[in-house]
C-alpha cells in the first residue's frame, strides 16, 4: 500500500477556549482510499482536515506524517499535493467567471494554458457543469457553487483530497453526483478524506472510519424518539390558519421566475417541511414571509394582516437563519436569549422563567452564563435556537436548520419544535433538501424551479 | 438600506462575460484611462467637458455590448444622491446658486465611479489582478482584488444579519437609528455580528487561496516532510513506510 499521510496521538487546544480536541487512533490514508471521520458537532473534524492541509494555526500535538510522493515543485518551490475542499462554497470561489474559477488553481502553479483548458472541460464535465463556463459564478444555484468549490480544486489533480462536510449543501441528486465522482477519484489512486456526520455513505466506498468523540456539545441528550422511520404524514391540525401565501411570485430583472404562483395555508400547531432541490426557491419565499423579499405578485397573510415588516412582525413571527451563529452578540448566554423577551415587554420575572425554562428544554441550561462566542458550533446553534423560541412566536421558521448538525443534535432539535408545538400551538416551518423529515411534519411542500410540485398530504 | 427588491446577484460593475472592443482592450490600460476619466471628471469645472463625459459614458457602455440595464444600475445611485446634495447646499446658498453647482457636484461624483464600474463590467477576475500585479505586490493586488469580489456576499450577509435581528426586536431601522439612545442597538445586534462573520469569510477566502496557490509555500511543508536532497527524501520515505 503507498501510504499518503498517517496522523498520530493528534491534538489542538483552541486559543482564548477552553476547548480541546483529540484523536485517539491513528488515521491512516493509503493511495486509492477513502477515510470518513465522524463525531458529533464541535467535536473537531475540520480541525483535523486543517491540521493535514496545513492550514491550521498554533500550535498541535502528535504528528502528522506525509509522504514525500505528495510534495512537487513548480518554479523550484515546493508544494503539497493536498487539496481542501470548505464547507461553505460561497467563500471558495475566488473569481468571477465558472471557466476562471476553475483554472485560478493551476494558473497559480504555472500549469501549462493548453493543460488548463484540457482539466477545465474534463473536470467541469465531471461535476455536471458543462456549459456553464462562462457562468457568472454569483448567478449559481448553492448546489452548483458546491460543485465547482470541488471542481476548482481537481482542477489541481491532488493526490489527495480532504473534503469538510461536502454534501451538507447539496440535494438529492447533488450528492448521487459527488458519490460518483468519489468513486472514480478513488479509481484514479487518489485519496480522499471525508469528514461528515451521516453515516449512510455506501459501504464500498468507505474504506476506513474513524470516530472523534470529541465534546459533548449538549449535556445529557438522548433522544427518545426517531423522526425519520415512521412511516406517512400525521393528522393536520384543524387550528386557525395562520399563515396564508396567495399566488406569490416573484423574479428578478432577466432571470427565470424564483417563485412562480405559490398558494398554501398553515394552521397554528401545524408542521410542515417545504423541501426541494437546491435553488427551487424555498429560502427566497421564506425572505418574503418575513418581508425580506417583496412579491411581484400576491399576498401574503399573517394572521389575517398582509402588512410584512420584519418590525411589525417581530413577537409573531420566529425566523431562524442558515448557519444562525451569525445572530449571536450577547456577553452572555442568558442575555442572548432574554434579549427577545426584554423587548416584547415581558417583566423581569416572566423573563428569568422563560429564558430558564427554554435553556432547560433545550438542555443547555449549564451554559448559561458563558459567552455564547466561546461556545461550540453545535451550542451556538442551539442558544440562536432558544433566543428565537423565549418571546413564543406563534409561527417558527428555520431556513435549513440541520446544516452542519450531527443526527443526535438534529433530533434533539425536533423534539424542542414537538414540544413547542404543543405547547404554545406555534405552527413550525422548516425549509431542508432532506426528504427523510417527512415523518415529523405534518405536511410536506415540495418545490422545484419556484412552483410547488406537491403537498402531503394534501391541504 | 437596500430595496426589499433589489437582487444581491446581480450588483453594480458586476462582469459580463461578452466579447467587445472594450473587453479586448489591455486591462492596465483600461485603469490608467478609467483612472484619467475620473480624474478629469473631478478637476474639471468646464461644463461643456462634464455634459460630453456625461454622454461618453452610455456611448461606452453600448461599445462594450452592455444593456442599458446594467448602465442604469451603474448609474442609478445619482437620483439618490444628487438630491441629498442639492439639499446640503440649499441649506447655505441661494437656490439657483444651489442647484447648479450642486447639480455640478452630483455629476462629478457620477462621472468619477461610472467608469471604474464599466472596468470591472469588462474585465474579467484574472485580467484585474494581472493588471493590480504591474502595480501593487502580488498579495497586496490579490487582497484588493478579493475585497471587491466578496462586497456582494457581504451585503447579502448584512440583510440577512439585519432582517434577523429586526425580527428579534433590535431598533435598527433608519427611523429608530434617528433617535441615540438606538445606536448601541445597532452597533450590538447589528455589528458586532456582521464583524464576526467578516472575520470568519476572511479567514476561510484566505485558507482557500493558499490551498490553491496563492502564497504557495508554507511552513507545512518544512514541518511535516522538509524536503530537500533526494536522499533526504527517500530516507524520510522510508522513515514513513
Amino acid at each position: 500500500m503507498n501510504e499518503l499521510i498517517r496522523v498520530d496521538d493528534f491534538g489542538y487546544s483552541y486559543p482564548k477556549s477552553q476547548l480541546r480536541i483529540s484523536l485517539d487512533e491513528s488515521l491512516v490514508l493509503n493511495a486509492g482510499e477513502a477515510v470518513l471521520i465522524s463525531g458529533p458537532t464541535g467535536c473537531g473534524k475540520s480541525t483535523l482536515l486543517g491540521a493535514m492541509a496545513g492550514t491550521l494555526r498554533g500550535k498541535m500535538d502528535g504528528n502528522i506524517a506525509i509522504s514525500p510522493d505528495l510534495v512537487q515543485y513548480h518554479n523550484n518551490m515546493p508544494r503539497i499535493s493536498i487539496a481542501l475542499v470548505l464547507q461553505n462554497p460561497e467563500t471558495q470561489l475566488l473569481c468571477s467567471t465558472v471557466a476562471e474559477e476553475a483554472a485560478f488553481g493551476p494558473r497559480n502553479f504555472n500549469v501549462d494554458s493548453l493543460e488548463i483548458q484540457n482539466r477545465i472541460g474534463k473536470y467541469l464535465k465531471l461535476m455536471g457543469l458543462e456549459g456553464l463556463e462562462s457562468r457568472h459564478v454569483e448567478d449559481l444555484s448553492m448546489g452548483q457553487k458546491q460543485r465547482l468549490a470541488l471542481a476548482s480544486v481537481l482542477t489541481m489533480e491532488p493526490r489527495v483530497i480532504l473534503m469538510d462536510e461536502p454534501f451538507s449543501q447539496l440535494d438529492p441528486m447533488g450528492r448521487g453526483l459527488l458519490i460518483d465522482l468519489m468513486y472514480e477519484l478513488k479509481n484514479q489512486g487518489r485519496g480522499l478524506v471525508i469528514c461528515e456526520h451521516t453515516l449512510d455513505l455506501p459501504t464500498g466506498l468507505i474504506d476506513h472510519h474513524i470516530h472523534m468523540p470529541g465534546e459533548v456539545s449538549v449535556t445529557n441528550t438522548t433522544c427518545t424518539r426517531s423522526f425519520t422511520s415512521s412511516p406517512g404524514m400525521k393528522t393536520v391540525p384543524s387550528g386557525d390558519p395562520v399563515l396564508r401565501i396567495e399566488h406569490v411570485s416573484l423574479t428578478h430583472d432577466g432571470t427565470a421566475p424564483i417563485l412562480n404562483d405559490i398558494s398554501f395555508s398553515i394552521n397554528s400547531g401545524e408542521k410542515v417541511l417545504l423541501s426541494g432541490e437546491n435553488g427551487s426557491g424555498k429560502s427566497s419565499l421564506l425572505k418574503c414571509i418575513i418581508g425580506a423579499l417583496r412579491p411581484d405578485s400576491g399576498r401574503i397573510l399573517i394572521n389575517g394582516h398582509a402588512e410584512q415588516k420584519p418590525t411589525i412582525l417581530f413577537g409573531t413571527l420566529g425566523y431562524l437563519m442558515q448557519n444562525p451563529e451569525r445572530q449571536l452578540f450577547s456577553e452572555s448566554v442568558y442575555e442572548e436569549v432574554a434579549f427577545g423577551l426584554k423587548r416584547t415587554g415581558h417583566d423581569q420575572e416572566t423573563c428569568h422563567e422563560r429564558v430558564l425554562g427554554i435553556l432547560d428544554l433545550m438542555k443547555i441550561s449549564d451554559l448559561v452564563e458563558r459567552s455564547p462566542f466561546t461556545l461550540s458550533f453545535g451550542q451556538k446553534h442551539l442558544v440562536a435556537l432558544a433566543s428565537v423560541l423565549a418571546p413564543q412566536p406563534g409561527i417558527i421558521l428555520l431556513d435549513e436548520p440541520f446544516t452542519g448538525l450531527d443526527r443526535r443534535l438534529h433530533d434533539h432539535i425536533l423534539e424542542v419544535l414537538d414540544h413547542i408545538t404543543v405547547e404554545t400551538s406555534a405552527a413550525v416551518m422548516i425549509t431542508s433538501h432532506d426528504y427523510d423529515l417527512h415523518a415529523w411534519a405534518h405536511r410536506q411542500f415540495t418545490m422545484k424551479k419556484g412552483s410547488m410540485l406537491h403537498a402531503v398530504p394534501s391541504a | 438600506m437596500l430595496s426589499p427588491r433589489h437582487n444581491l446577484s446581480d450588483y453594480p460593475g458586476k462582469y459580463r462575460v461578452k466579447d467587445s472592443p472594450v473587453h479586448r482592450l489591455n486591462a492596465g490600460f483600461k485603469l490608467v484611462a478609467a483612472l484619467g476619466l475620473t480624474i478629469s471628471a473631478l478637476i474639471t469645472q468646464y461644463i461643456p467637458l462634464i455634459a460630453g463625459l456625461i454622454v461618453l459614458m452610455p456611448v461606452l457602455y453600448f461599445i462594450s455590448s452592455l444593456g442599458l440595464r446594467d448602465f442604469w444600475r451603474d448609474s442609478r445611485f445619482f437620483f439618490f444622491q444628487a438630491p441629498l446634495i442639492i439639499f446640503l447646499y440649499l441649506l447655505k446658498y441661494e437656490p439657483a446658486y444651489a442647484l447648479t453647482q450642486g447639480l455640478m457636484v452630483a455629476c462629478k461624483i457620477l462621472l468619477a465611479i461610472v467608469p471604474a464600474m464599466l472596468v470591472q463590467r469588462t474585465t474579467s477576475a484574472s485580467d484585474m489582478i494581472q493588471a493590480f500585479r504591474r502595480i501593487l505586490p502580488d498579495k497586496a493586488a490579490f487582497i484588493l482584488f478579493t475585497s471587491l469580489r466578496f462586497i456582494p456576499l457581504l451585503l447579502r450577509e448584512s440583510l440577512d444579519i439585519w432582517h434577523a435581528q429586526l425580527l428579534r426586536g433590535a431598533r435598527i431601522t433608519p427611523k429608530h437609528l434617528l433617535n441615540p439612545k438606538n445606536w448601541k442597538d445597532f452597533s450590538h445586534c447589528f455589528i458586532l455580528p456582521l464583524m464576526v462573520r467578516i472575520l470568519a469569510v476572511t479567514r476561510e477566502v484566505a485558507i482557500s487561496a493558499q490551498i490553491r496557490g496563492v502564497d504557495t509555500y508554507n511552513a507545512h511543508i518544512e514541518r511535516m516532510t522538509s524536503p530537500g536532497t533526494p536522499q533526504q527524501e527517500t530516507a524520510q520515505k522510508k522513515e514513513i513506510m
